[in-house]
């Protein structure tokens, strides 16, 4: 039994087919390298990139509730790529890579990675909402206020959980993000 | 201290979200015009890796909702219906006619993938395989030991059905010799297919493991992709696949 090849789906006249395709044009690519950035895998990268567009199209009110669909996107890629690789966590190919990193510290020491594979390989330590902060912090060059915004939180809690995650890895804070409010 | 936009806030100027004071920025700065080509190669590079259409066809085929009975009576009546129309069977010696495995070492198994055309490629570990219609599936084993297979599938509404199974138990392998499962199989209906190859030593009963999977498909909330093993001794295999 056949279905249509292409369906429809309703929300007014910049929904469909039409708005999907906006939004291929202008956001496509900066969450599909959301998603290969953290997943590692160009196939498992462009499923969630799948993942992440329908359930945007799901969440028609949310969706249209935001002043920016790119940071709104993004948020979304990050959430779901995390819990990808969090669900993931045991199988054999994390084991692996798992070896693999102590096995280069004992042979003298992380090599010379950039930054921001600094930040993806130290993420797995960290809880989900920490996890997210940090990936809108240091790839995305978030704010504080617009991190706290995106996630829900107060700034100080956001800022919290980006020094707990500088305090353990060595990566630094932004001039002026590192002070706390009050005595 | 820079005083550049930050990555987003380039992006975000980038789509055509307005902001004056960045916009502003941007025509004088060298630095953050050079990041907006970057992202506009990459927007480049991920059109061409990735079309529209079919870009389009997946988010869509996600997007839709599920309509569904919640009765558990109910649902089990329309698994058992499904049966029938999951899988269509068909004479695997047309698809393969000298089949040949790349299998290696320990047990182990293949879900290949045959287009009408003739072209094959295996099966996605870990990501769901989108299948085109008129596609079929061929289960290939390696025993290494184990004498039995049992193949089950659940879908996103979770209606677990057998695959391969003789009568209410596992299928018996033929031999030790790496070997492709009898027949192939053509998905019917939308949405992902969970499926599980379950290899063991004695025959499973296939209420046990499709108990198992159905609480397996609770435990991570009906997302198929999160489903590993399974509460049933043997060793088992996983693939998720998109219907067409």
């Amino acid at each position: 039994m056949g279905r249509p090849a292409l369906e429809v789906i309703d929300g007014g006249a910049a929904s469909g087919r039409a708005r999907l395709a906006k939004l291929y044009s202008t956001c496509g690519g900066a969450v599909f390298s959301r998603c290969r950035y953290l997943l590692k895998n160009p196939t498992a990268a462009e499923d969630a990139l799948h993942e992440v567009f329908a359930r945007a199209l799901q969440s028609e009110s949310g969706f249209r509730g935001d002043a920016s669909p790119l940071t709104w996107l993004l948020k979304i890629a990050t959430h779901h790529c995390l819990n990808v690789l969090r669900a993931d966590a045991a199988a054999w190919h994390e084991q692996y890579r798992g070896a693999q990193l102590v096995r280069g510290e004992a042979h003298g020491g992380a090599q010379a990675l950039e930054d921001r594979d600094t930040v993806r390989t130290s993420l797995a330590r960290f809880d989900l909402e920490t996890q997210q902060a940090v990936i809108h912090y240091y790839l995305d060059e978030m704010t504080l206020e617009e991190i706290a915004r995106v996630l829900e939180r107060s700034v100080p809690t956001i800022r919290k959980r980006l020094r707990t995650f500088a305090d353990q890895t060595g990566e630094a804070l932004r001039q002026g993000d590192q002070h706390t409010e009050g005595p | 201290m820079t005083t550049h936009p930050g990555a987003l806030s380039l992006r975000r100027l980038l789509a055509g979200e307005p902001d004056e004071a960045h916009a502003a920025h941007l025509a004088g700065c060298a630095q953050c015009q050079a990041a907006i080509e970057q992202f506009k190669a990459e927007q480049t590079q991920f059109e061409a890796k990735v079309p529209f259409e079919r870009f389009a066809a997946q988010v869509e085929a996600r997007a839709r909702p599920a309509a569904r009975p919640v009765d558990r009576r109910a649902e089990r009546r329309v698994a058992l219906a499904l049966a029938a129309t999951l899988v269509v069977l068909v004479g695997a010696q047309r698809l393969w006619p000298a089949p040949t495995t790349r299998l290696k070492g320990g047990a182990g198994v293949e879900l290949v993938v045959a287009g009408p055309a003739g072209t094959q490629r295996l099966a996605a570990e870990g990501a769901p395989e989108a299948l085109v219609r008129g596609e079929r599936v061929r289960i290939g084993v390696v025993p290494a030991g184990w004498h039995f297979v049992l193949v089950v599938s659940v879908d996103a509404q979770g209606a677990v059905t057998p695959i391969y199974a003789e009568g209410t138990h596992s299928l018996p392998l033929s031999g030790e010799s790496p070997q492709f499962l009898p027949d192939s199989m053509e998905f019917t209906g939308q949405g992902l297919e969970h499926v599980v190859v379950l290899l063991s030593d004695r025959a499973l009963d296939v209420d046990v493991v499709g108990h198992a999977l159905r609480e397996r498909f609770a435990a991570v909330h009906g997302e198929l992709n999160r489903i590993t093993t399974l509460e049933v001794p043997g060793e088992q295999f996983h693939r998720t696949f998109l219907k067409p």
